[in-house]
């Protein structure tokens, strides 16, 4: 299973990276989607799987009874994911509103901020 | 009141109330925050409030490095947990004068943000970000588990998202977009190697990792680690080749947000590269990942020197210049020994100051000349004399002459290059340095020396009066700031005695361990 | 979106969510259940309320602003550490209390507690400022 899971991770990655080197903003914005989703489905499979015993200790015990599921990469995922879902969230407005402020939404014609032109320093006063 | 019964998995120990002094540089903040985002709407409380908790803050940071000094690292597990369990928060000697310098600067940019920040841009979060911008940049200094310092290392990302967007203009948006898109790789690059490192040892507590992977070869997967955490840091950091976005975005928002990001959030990348490469890994610190590291640093030294050079606007300029100090860093870093990582740490927390001090006097250039670009900038030297002089002195910190104190660890570290038979470093740093001085100084020359251009838009007299008594204001954060590194420059041997003992505990993690289960042993 | 069965329905289905949220928040700890979860279900029914009636009742409804509410929600929480420095305990223990309110019934009640309301706090306060600007814009 942990192989399977692997190579879906590498897939995942190889997608996400594609994404990211494309020159439009809303490719790299699912570039990073799927990146997160790549990293999280990669915490869960190196943190061990195990099948269909959720992580729950029993009324009345201090400590479960059998072997249980790992719960820390999924708690681990879970604050990655909140995290992922946070700042995915501020990027997806900023895209838009730098789209709506530029005009294009190709990276290499944003150059509001580092003009092209040369610009020569006088020599000397 | 009584705790539940959970003798096994808690710690026995009481913990004494200035053990609280950990937690404090982290929690002060992060209430203040969440009052002012309670009373959003009343703006003239914020500065107030904003000063108040960080006056407290620097008083405990204080406190605490000098109860580090006497004790050694101090730890404390949150919930009272056993240590590997738990998420433990450590002071070591590093952390400590961190948090206190880091603390220092934001203090500055706060008093600077009362004349600058707009009530528009107060109700939109200024303050508030700033706190928790320095709740995330305290709670990674002083975390003892990785996990925590990626949690943190957001903390201080999502607020500086917000920081960095405030005001809305294209060009912001455009720096922005950068900005926002490269750290959100570089962290999740991070969270890869902490999934993996996870994966491979079962543990994230810095101390408990140290214990385990100490003996280890540098071999097999740990390669991968130490490489994707070099790779992810030096990207947060702006190494060589990965800052292009450092200069594409750090001139773009607000000058005092400018100052605030060159001043720590660079630096936080360097501390987790210091923090993994001696405690959390230890053999990739001994290993020809150092190598490549050390031609980062060379690379990046010369990348921001030569950049400098060329740039005609000041903020840029600066801008490049805080990529050339974070080469410098990693040079350090990368050598190992006890004086490289004492010149290192004293140079982090000089770089702090100066280049937070350099964007706040770009703030105040512009707020009496209403440009930037060198080539209308001038004859600052005729109608402000205060602040030519003030830039004066900043150019010679920055560049590193004697009495300040920059000079200090650039001399520490040229010898230990010349120890090292590193000498690649030792004439990269002069050279760095040598270049930084023609930038700087011209700048200097053409901004403060030059006589007025037609150009040139002088202010209109009323708008002069009107910004007045703000800019006097102004001043104030930029002398405190100067004053501190100057006393740093004149008085090297207080701070080197910090230093030296941060080293140390760098290189010998025995007593940071200690600290951490100390309680369970 | 906004027809006659929806508006009918919502404002019942709004309170039994939040209900639900409640529930969802108190048996957290030693249950499947918490702040977050419970604060994710009553930000949805605020942003159901808001998609059948409105953005405008949304905000009279709550009273506060969702950014305040979440502010208050962290100090909640940041401040929930602070009864374990009279315990002489690391900051967020857990403390318990089991205040008798009739013979023999016990309410336990907690530092956890607190901090899982104030996780609420913010969970509901910023995604129902996420959610309310959002359907301001449509």
């Amino acid at each position: 299973m942990e192989s399977y899971l692997s190579i879906l991770v590498g897939l995942y990655f190889a997608g996400s990276v594609f994404l990211l080197l494309s020159q439009s903003l809303i490719r790299v914005l699912i570039g990073i989607a799927l990146l997160g989703n790549a990293v999280n489905l990669l915490i869960f499979t190196a943190g061990r799987i195990t099948r269909g015993v959720p992580p729950i200790v029993p009324d009345g015990l201090k400590a479960a009874s059998s072997s249980i599921a790992n719960p820390l990469p999924q708690a681990l995922i879970l604050t990655a994911i909140v995290i992922s879902f946070a700042l995915f969230a501020f990027v997806l407005v900023l895209t838009y509103r730098a789209y709506e402020a530029t005009g294009t939404d190709n990276t290499s014609k944003m150059r509001v901020a580092e003009p092209t032109e040369t610009i020569r320093l006088p020599e000397g006063y | 009141m009584q705790t539940t019964n959970t003798e096994g998995a808690m710690l026995q120990t009481a913990t004494a109330t200035i053990d609280w002094l950990i937690i404090a540089p982290v929690v002060t903040p992060l209430v203040a925050a969440a009052v002012l985002i309670i009373f959003r709407r009343s703006v003239s409380l914020h500065p107030l409030l904003t000063l108040l908790a960080l006056g407290f803050n620097i008083f405990a940071s204080y406190l605490l490095l000098m109860r580090v000094q006497a004790e050694g690292p101090l730890a404390m597990t949150m919930g009272n947990w056993l240590p590997p369990f738990g998420i433990s928060f450590v002071a070591d000697l590093l952390g400590a004068i961190l948090t206190l310098t880091s603390s220092v600067a934001v203090f500055c940019v706060a008093l600077y943000g009362m004349g600058d920040a707009s009530s528009r841009e107060r109700r939109f979060g200024f303050y508030p970000l700033i706190l928790t911008l320095l709740v995330g940049v305290n709670g990674s200094f002083l975390t003892g588990d990785i996990f925590n310092l990626y949690v943190w290392f957001e903390v201080f990302v999502i607020s500086s998202f917000g920081l960095i967007v405030l005001g809305g203009t294209t060009k912001q948006l455009d720096g922005a977009v950068k900005y926002c898109f490269l750290t959100l790789v570089a962290t999740t690059m991070f969270l890869i190697a902490t999934g993996y490192l996870y994966g491979l040892y079962g543990t994230l507590n810095m101390a408990d990792l140290s214990k385990i992977i100490g003996p280890l070869p540098f071999q097999g997967p740990l390669v991968v680690v130490s490489c994707l955490y070099l790779l992810a840091f030096a990207m947060k950091a702006a190494a060589f080749p990965l800052y292009f976005w450092l200069p594409a975005s750090y001139h773009t928002p607000k000058i005092a947000v400018s100052a605030l990001f060159a001043g720590l959030l660079t630096k936080v990348g360097v501390y987790a590269l210091i923090r993994t490469f001696t405690i959390v890994l230890p053999p990739a610190g001994q290993s020809w990942l150092m190598e490549v590291m050390f031609y980062v640093g060379v690379l990046t030294m010369i990348a921001g020197a030569l950049g400098a050079v060329a740039q005609t606007e000041l903020r840029r300029l600066f801008s490049f210049l805080l990529v050339a100090s974070i080469g410098f860093l990693l040079v350090g870093l990368s050598l190992g020994t006890e004086a490289a990582l004492s010149a290192t740490i004293f140079y982090m927390v000089h770089s702090i100051l100066v280049m937070c001090g350099l964007f706040l006097l770009a703030g105040l250039l512009f707020s009496y000349r209403g440009s930037l670009d060198l080539r209308t900038l001038s004859g600052v030297n005729k109608d402000i004399p205060l602040l030519s002089g003030l830039f004066l002195l900043l150019v010679f910190m920055a560049s590193g002459f004697p009495p300040f104190s920059g000079f200090w660890p650039k001399l520490m570290l040229i010898s230990e290059t010349m120890q090292q038979e590193a000498y690649l470093g030792t004439g990269t740093i002069i050279f760095s340095s040598f270049l930084s001085i023609i930038a700087l100084g011209r700048a200097y020359a053409f901004a403060c020396w030059r006589p007025a251009v037609d150009a040139a838009q002088p202010l209109i007299e009323g708008q002069k009066n009107s910004l007045n008594g703000f800019v006097r204001l102004q001043f104030l954060p930029l002398i405190l700031l100067l004053l501190v590194a100057t006393a740093i420059g004149i008085l090297p041997g207080i701070l080197f005695d910090f230093t030296t003992g941060g080293a140390k505990g760098l290189l010998d993690s025995s007593a940071y361990i200690a600290a951490v289960f100390g309680g369970a042993q | 979106m906004n027809t006659l069965i929806l508006r009918t329905i919502v404002p019942i289905l709004t309170s039994l969510m939040v209900i639900y949220s409640i529930i969802v928040l108190l048996s957290g700890h030693n249950q499947p259940g918490g702040g977050f979860i419970g604060g994710l279900i009553a930000a949805s029914a605020f942003a159901l309320y808001g998609i059948a009636c409105g953005v405008a009742p949304v905000r009279r409804a709550l009273y506060f602003h969702p950014i305040s509410i979440s502010g208050f929600g962290m100090f909640l929480a940041a401040l929930s550490g602070f009864p374990s420095l009279y315990e002489h305990v690391p900051y967020l223990t857990g403390l318990w209390w089991f205040p008798e309110i009739a013979k023999g019934v016990e309410v336990p009640l907690s530092t956890p507690l607190i901090f899982d309301i104030g996780v609420w706090l913010v969970v509901v306060g910023s995604l129902v400022s996420i959610a309310l600007a959002l359907e301001e814009k449509v």
